[in-house]
């Protein structure tokens, strides 16, 4: 006869199969799979150095020195960078006449950045935009950026500055292990760099990829948004040896962004990328600044 | 309880410890050496360090450090050629502290002492310009026992030098093993199109020695290489008509060698020569050095 106990006993164990099934069936390997012969096209939007006031409509700050802080805000508040990545999707800035070609190369990918030929649909808002413009079609054809990389983003391309992998690496990587939505893993992004004579009094950074949310469109077919996060803040003293002073200096970077990759075609459909940065300096020097790039996949299936 | 009870009652038990414990005795006697910075019995230590282009590296000038990785001979009689390899004067100051729960490493230029001696006119410049940089910062970085450093904000070549002097292995290790040692040695244009690439970086248990003061020794060599062959296209262009496409390759290499006081954790000595060149032509020599003061 089977006592109550007994039935729980088998609900339990029912219920924990179930429940391992629909989490596997919620796992996902993320990998780069453009097939041999193909290409595909990426178009880059890109912002240009934002205003003052734009950059605090897409994420309010109150002054240049919090740069570096966004990213540990983002972090502890979900619902902030929820709101902040909303708003990223809503910006469409100028088309550029620079490509990104992505294709097979020798058991890998192989990643180019071109200028290319470009019929402008809008006006031309000024002199110096009709300048960009006139140079940019001097120049088509030039090779702007280069990299390989492995099936799961990792760069190949050892030989690169710090400086180019951080433009590469939120571009191509994935996490290298299978992931659920609400996994993260690291990003080898760092945007800061001091010279020598710099004396470090306090330094954080953090740095951060997620798996947000998997959709099916009817036509793409899934998708995985992967938002990303880093924020990097410096304070130390450069000491000038010969004028026989020393200055404090704050430095903050931040880039926050996300790609939307098609997980059974293999490759990203877009990339959404915000760049802030700032230094000041005890003397009142400062600089800060914005951009915003966008690259796009301009057909669904790889030529 | 009888003998036979107590392991026909614990058998399972005593599989399961067996198939734990057996493994960690056995990696445990094979894992012989635990490198950790300590500065045993010392809040500091002071070195004197050398990091120059030179001139010449002799016979070493020929050195293929992918031979040497895989040929214990060769590599020996290289290390043998970098020992009599002239090193000019140091011209930093290395200063390690014991922080107590970090290390930090502060290295500063420091100028020779003038000397009565005739110096050639390259020397003469040398001394000037480390006169006027005196006391000028060259690196800084707080540092583990285990030598990890989270300084992120570091340049690249600041990196490649507190992962040579500072970085250990992280575990124990044996005679012979081998373990990354990140350096950046090669740094190409965004705009060079690789046809092929390679790279390693280790660091390599060769031997443990006791020096005249009886104190134990780890014998450390430093390898590296970067080889990167391909096309450098113009970043500038301003004829389509004509593209300029330079065929390149490059080759950066770094052997050396490091005296390790295991019981005392820090370095007796190290000494490393890194050599760079293109297929355009350019090829030069960097030397460092560490040595106790």
């Amino acid at each position: 006869m089977i006592t109550n106990r007994w039935l729980m006993a088998i609900g339990f164990v029912v219920a924990g199969l179930s429940t391992g099934c629909a989490h596997k069936a919620n796992i996902v390997q993320l990998s780069w799979k453009v097939p041999a012969g193909k290409q595909l096209h990426y178009a880059t939007y890109f912002s240009g150095e934002l205003k003052s006031e734009d950059k605090r409509k897409i994420y309010r700050f109150e002054n240049p020195e919090d740069i570096g802080k966004i990213g540990f805000e983002l972090m502890q508040q979900p619902q902030l960078l929820d709101e902040l990545l909303n708003r990223l999707e809503k910006i469409k800035p100028e088309e550029t006449p620079i490509e990104t070609r992505v294709f097979a190369h020798k058991g890998n990918f192989r990643a180019l950045t071109e200028i290319v030929e470009k019929e402008y649909t809008s006006a031309v808002l000024n002199a110096y935009e009709a300048d960009v413009r006139r140079i940019n079609a001097k120049f088509v054809g030039n090779l702007k950026a280069t990299t390989d990389f492995s099936q799961n983003g990792q760069l190949l391309s050892f030989y690169m500055s710090q400086k180019e992998k951080n433009g590469w690496v939120t571009f191509t990587y994935l996490p290298r292990e299978p992931v659920s939505v609400g996994d993260s893993w690291d990003l080898p992004v760092f945007l800061t760099e001091v010279g020598e004579g710099f004396i470090p009094i306090d330094s954080d950074r953090v740095s951060r990829a997620k798996l947000e949310n998997i959709w099916i469109d009817k036509e793409k077919g899934k998708i995985a948004r992967i938002s990303y996060v880093v924020s990097e803040k410096v304070q130390g003293k450069n000491v000038y040896y010969l004028a026989e002073k020393e200055l404090t200096h704050n430095i903050g970077f931040t880039i926050v962004g996300f790609s939307d990759f098609l997980i059974d075609s293999g490759y990203l459909l877009q990339n959404v990328n915000y760049k802030l940065w700032m230094s000041a300096a005890e003397d009142g020097r400062k600089t800060e600044g914005a951009a915003f790039t966008i690259k796009t996949l301009t057909e669904n299936i790889a030529k | 309880m009888t003998q036979t009870n107590f392991f026909q009652r614990n058998f399972l038990f005593i599989i399961w410890f067996c198939s734990f414990a057996l493994p960690s005795v056995s990696s445990y006697a094979q894992s012989d050496y635990f490198l950790q910075w300590k500065l045993l019995g010392k809040t500091e230590i002071n070195y004197a360090m050398l990091e120059e282009n030179i001139n010449d590296a002799g016979q070493l000038a020929a050195v293929d450090t992918a031979v040497l990785l895989e040929d214990k001979s060769s590599r020996l009689q290289a290390l043998k050629q970098l020992r009599e390899l002239k090193a000019p004067s140091a011209q930093f100051s290395l200063r390690v502290q014991n922080k107590g729960d970090y290390f930090r490493a502060w290295a500063k230029v420091r100028a020779p002492e003038p000397s009565d001696r005739f110096m050639t006119s390259g020397e003469r410049q040398r001394q000037n310009i480390l006169e006027a940089n005196q006391g000028n910062d060259k690196l800084i970085v707080d540092f583990q026992s285990n030598g990890v450093h989270d300084f992120f904000f570091l340049s690249l070549a600041q990196k490649n030098l507190a992962n040579l002097y500072f970085l250990l292995p992280q575990g124990r290790i044996s005679l012979g093993d081998r373990w990354d040692m990140p350096q950046h040695l090669v740094t190409l244009l965004p705009n060079f199109v690789s046809e092929q690439s390679d790279h390693f970086s280790f660091a390599i248990l060769e031997g443990t020695t006791l020096n005249t003061a009886g104190q134990r020794i780890a014998e450390i060599t430093f390898l590296a290489n970067s080889l990167v062959k391909g096309e450098q296209r113009a970043l500038i262009r301003p004829n389509p008509e004509e593209s300029i496409i330079l065929r390149e390759q490059v080759q950066a290499q770094l052997l050396g060698y490091g005296y390790f006081l295991i019981d005392e954790g820090y370095w007796s000595a190290l000494k490393v020569l890194s050599i760079s060149e293109t297929s355009s032509g350019g090829r030069s020599y960097r030397l460092r050095s560490l040595e106790i003061e």
